[in-house]
C-alpha cells in the first residue's frame, strides 16, 4: 500500500475530532474521501502528512511507519516528498514572488540536487501537466485558475512522490478547466501515483475515483467502490450525501426519501 | 400576464465603457422557475441586479426592457423601487452572513422587515417573524428569534435570509447562487425549501447557479449565459436531451462523465431492463 491509515484519532482538546478512522489507497488507485464542514477530512488529511499529531492510531507510507516520526525525522522525510499534498487555492499555496518555475524546483533546491538538472526537470514536468513552457517564466499572478492548478501539481510530482493528497482539486475551476483537470489527474492514476482526493462534494470526484470513504463526524461510516456507494449504500448518511447531490436528469434521491434520510439521522444522532 | 419580463436587456458598463451583458430575454409567469447558468463573469449576477434595480455605480442598463407586473422599471422612482423590493420580488445570495448585521439578533432583523414592509406593530412583528422562521423549516424559531449570527450555521442563516425575503410576501424569489456556499446535504435542504416554497405559495423563482444540475432540479426553463451572451435557452428538458451550443452540451458532458449521472443513469437502466 502506498497509503495506510489505520484506526486514527485526532483529539483538538476534548473535541474528538477524528475516530478509529482507517483507509488505504493503493498505488495507481484514486480514493476520494468525502465529508462535509466539520467531518474531519482535513484532520485526516493533516495528520498524514503530520501537520497534525494523532492521539491513536498509525500512518504508514509506502509501507514505512511514519507515526511517531517528530522533529528532524519528520523534516527528512517531507524533503524526500514521499508525499505531497496539494492545497485547495493554488493562488495562495504558490509564493506570488516566484516565478512559476522557480516555484516548481524548489522541492529539489531543497534536497540538495543542481540547479541547472532542476532546471531541465521543471520542463519535464511542465509537459506532463500540459503547461506552456513560455509560463515557466512568469509570476503566479499572471496565470489563469487552471494553469496556477497544474503549477502546483508540477511543484508536488518533482519530487516523485508515492502519495499526492489533493484537497477540492476542482471546486474552484470552471467548467472547462475542470474537464481539463480530471482527465490529467486521470493520467497521473495511470502512471502508478497514488491519489487521495478530499472534497466535500461527492459530485465532483465520483467519476474519477475508483472508491470513495464517506467521512461523518469524524468516522469513516463507509468505504467502497465508486459504483456502490452512489448506487448501492449502506450507511443513511452516504444516502443522504448522495441523495442531495444534484444531478441532471436521473436523480438520486427525490425530496420525500431525503426527508426520511434527514429523520433517521436526527434519530441516530445527527448534527446538531 | 407576466410578473416579470426581460426583453433583450444590455447592461453598460461606463469605466469599462462596453456592454458586460449583451441581451438577456425571459418572462416569468406565477409559480414558474427560470434558471440562468453561466459562469463568473457571464452577467448572470448583474442581470439580477438590474432586475432589482441594484446595479453598482457606473452600470446602466443600456437596452432592452425590463418590467415587473407589467410595469416598464425604467419610469420607477427611488420611493417605488423600495416598495417594489420586497413586496414583489424578494432575493437572496450567495453569503448571507453579510446581509445580516451582527451585533443584532436575528429574529429582529427578520420582524423589522415585517414592520416596514407590512406596517405591523412591534408585537405582531415580532410573532410574524417567528412564524416566518417556523415556515423556512428552522427548528424551534423561538430559539433562533433570539440568537445572533455568529450562533448560526451557514445553512441556518441563509433559511433567515430566506424567510426575511419572503416576510413581504412577494410573487418572486430570486435565489443568485443562494447554495454556493453551502455543504451538499445542506444545498439539497435549501433547495427542497425553494421547491416547497414555490408549491404552498406559489412563489415563482429566477434561480442563478453555476451549476446547471441546480438548475435543472428546480426549473421549468434555463438561459445558459457565457460573457453577457446567452448561447442557449429553452424548456429544461430540451436543455437535458437536445443541447445544442457546445458549451452547454461541454456542461452536460461533465456531469455525465464525472458525476453521479455517470452512476445513477446505469442504475436507471438496470430497472428498465
Amino acid at each position: 500500500m502506498s497509503l495506510e491509515v489505520s484506526n486514527l484519532d485526532v483529539h483538538y482538546g476534548r473535541t474528538h475530532a477524528l475516530r478509529g478512522a482507517s483507509l488505504s489507497v493503493a498505488a495507481g488507485e484514486t480514493v476520494g474521501l468525502i465529508g462535509e464542514t466539520g467531518s474531519g477530512k482535513s484532520t485526516l488529511a493533516r495528520a498524514v502528512v503530520g501537520l497534525v499529531r494523532p492521539s491513536a492510531g498509525r500512518v504508514t507510507v509506502a509501507g514505512e511507519d511514519v507515526t511517531g516520526y517528530r522533529g528532524r525525522r519528520w523534516r527528512a522525510l517531507r524533503r524526500r516528498g514521499l508525499v505531497q499534498y496539494v492545497f485547495q487555492d493554488p493562488l495562495r499555496s504558490l509564493d506570488p514572488d516566484l516565478t512559476v518555475e522557480e516555484s516548481i524546483v524548489e522541492p529539489l533546491l531543497i534536497q540538495g540536487r543542481p540547479r541547472r538538472a532542476a532546471a531541465e526537470r521543471a520542463r519535464e514536468l511542465a509537459a506532463r501537466v500540459h503547461l506552456d513552457e513560455a509560463l515557466l517564466s512568469r509570476l503566479p499572478g499572471e496565470l489563469s485558475g487552471g494553469q496556477r492548478q497544474r503549477v502546483t501539481v508540477a511543484r508536488a510530482l518533482i519530487t516523485e512522490p508515492r502519495v499526492v493528497i489533493l484537497d477540492e482539486p476542482v471546486s474552484a475551476l470552471d467548467a472547462a478547466t475542470r474537464v481539463r483537470a480530471l482527465e490529467f489527474f486521470k493520467q497521473l492514476r495511470a502512471s502508478g501515483t497514488a491519489l487521495l482526493f478530499i472534497s466535500h462534494d461527492l459530485g465532483s470526484v465520483a467519476g474519477i475515483a475508483d472508491r470513495i470513504a464517506v467521512l461523518y463526524q469524524g468516522e469513516i461510516v463507509e468505504t467502497g467502490p465508486a459504483r456502490t456507494i452512489v448506487n448501492a449504500a449502506e450507511h443513511p448518511y452516504t444516502r443522504l450525501l448522495v441523495g442531495s447531490a444534484p444531478t441532471l436528469r436521473s436523480a438520486a434521491a427525490d425530496r420525500a426519501e431525503r426527508e426520511e434520510l434527514r429523520a433517521l439521522l436526527q434519530t441516530i444522532g445527527g448534527p446538531a | 400576464m407576466a410578473l416579470l419580463s426581460l426583453r433583450d436587456v444590455r447592461i453598460h458598463d461606463g469605466v469599462g465603457r462596453r456592454d458586460l451583458v449583451h441581451g438577456v430575454s425571459f418572462a416569468l409567469t406565477p409559480g414558474k422557475a427560470v434558471g440562468i447558468v453561466g459562469e463568473s463573469g457571464s452577467g448572470k449576477t448583474l442581470t439580477c441586479q438590474a432586475v432589482l434595480g441594484i446595479l453598482p455605480e457606473h452600470f446602466a442598463v443600456s437596452g432592452g426592457q425590463i418590467e415587473i407586473e407589467g410595469r416598464d422599471v425604467s419610469t420607477l422612482t427611488q420611493k417605488e423601487w423600495t416598495a417594489v423590493r420586497g413586496t414583489t420580488i424578494g432575493a437572496v445570495f450567495q453569503d448571507p452572513a453579510s446581509y445580516l448585521n451582527p451585533s443584532l439578533k436575528v429574529g429582529t432583523q427578520v420582524a423589522e422587515v415585517v414592520r416596514v414592509k407590512k406596517g405591523l406593530g412591534r408585537r405582531d412583528a415580532r410573532q410574524r417573524a417567528i412564524e416566518l422562521l417556523g415556515a423556512v423549516r428552522l427548528r424551534d424559531p423561538e430559539r433562533v428569534y433570539r440568537q445572533y449570527p455568529h450562533e448560526l450555521s451557514g445553512g441556518m442563516l441563509q433559511r433567515v435570509l430566506i424567510a426575511a425575503a419572503i416576510a413581504a410576501d412577494p410573487k418572486v424569489l430570486i435565489a443568485d447562487e443562494a447554495t454556493t456556499a453551502l455543504d451538499v446535504t445542506v444545498q439539497a435542504e435549501i433547495l427542497d425549501l425553494l421547491a416547497d416554497l414555490r408549491e404552498r405559495t406559489g412563489l415563482a423563482l429566477v434561480v442563478v447557479s453555476h451549476d446547471l444540475a441546480v438548475v435543472a432540479q428546480l426549473c421549468d426553463e434555463v438561459l445558459v449565459l457565457r460573457a453577457g451572451e446567452t448561447v442557449e435557452q429553452g424548456p429544461v428538458e430540451r436543455i437535458l436531451y437536445e443541447p445544442r451550443h457546445e458549451y452547454t452540451k461541454l456542461l452536460i458532458a461533465e456531469h455525465e462523465q464525472y458525476g453521479l449521472d455517470r452512476f445513477t443513469e446505469e442504475k436507471e437502466l438496470d430497472h428498465v431492463a
